[in-house]
């Protein structure tokens, strides 16, 4: 039984939560004069760096870089959508790859 | 799955916690310009008074208990541009030369402002919805 799939999964669930908090930052804050957006780093970047914590994933500040462009509403949008379809396709995933656990093992597995 | 995904959810909390400052200053920015744009062609009411001056409005941000940088609302003042003034000697806020001070706004710059301040929310709804799309995507795994 390989559950790393799994894991690694919700670690990305976890990375685009972070990601959209981040995108969902700097739309509120385009109208600050002198704002920069902010922009996580690569999910791969984020595993190669990150120390896991009981398995979950930890995402330090450091994985945050302040860029030095400024915000563009229209750009972020697009971000904020991207991150959400990427989440919505880990999500099916975990959840079409949790019906075939429990196909095998049946509802109370 | 639940436990591995509380930062998740936080993160979607702070997430939504800051569009939702978005969306309240831009609605604060919005009320300034339609009381800026109210008093669009308005005059002193008496010689020697000021006329009604535009207000500004200015960002800054904050950071809320739980960790999330949000927006706030910094300061709002007033515009400091001088009043231009007209001849209408028979207006009773005419001075002994017959000038009446106009208020400083000017609609074409609420009008661009307005508009700015309506795609900055609808930027923040956007961001909104989409957030709380995902959040429901996790909240659905908890049915199977």
């Amino acid at each position: 039984m390989n559950t790393n799939l799994m894991t690694l999964m919700s670690k990305k669930i976890s990375y685009l939560g972070a990601q959209s908090q981040i995108t969902a930052e700097n739309i509120s804050k385009a109208d600050i004069p002198g704002y920069t957006r902010k922009e996580l780093k690569s999910f791969q970047d984020v595993m190669n760096h990150t120390h896991e914590k009981n398995g979950e994933l930890q995402i330090k500040k450091s994985d945050i870089v302040q860029t030095k462009e400024s915000v563009s509403a229209d750009w972020e949008s697009f971000n904020m959508t991207m991150t959400s379809m990427d989440h919505q396709a880990m999500v099916n995933m975990y959840s079409k790859y949790l019906g075939m656990f429990k196909a095998i093992f049946g509802k109370n597995a | 799955m639940s436990i591995r995904n509380i930062q998740s959810t936080s993160n979607f909390t702070m997430a939504l916690k800051a569009s939702a400052a978005g969306i309240e200053v831009n609605n604060r920015r919005l009320r300034n310009i339609s009381e800026n744009l109210a008093n669009a062609g308005t005059s002193a009411a008496t010689p020697g008074s000021d006329p009604y001056a535009r207000k500004t409005i200015s960002f800054g941000t904050k950071r809320d208990k739980n960790g999330a940088d949000i927006v706030e609302v910094n300061n709002i003042g007033r515009d400091s541009t001088p009043f231009p003034t007209i001849y209408k000697p028979g207006d009773p806020g005419a001075d002994e030369r017959g000038f009446v001070k106009q208020t400083n706004v000017n609609p074409l710059i609420e009008m661009a402002d307005g508009r700015e301040a309506g795609i900055s929310h609808a930027a923040n709804i956007s961001a909104t919805k989409k957030l709380l799309d995902m959040y429901g995507n996790i909240m659905s795994l908890l049915k199977r």
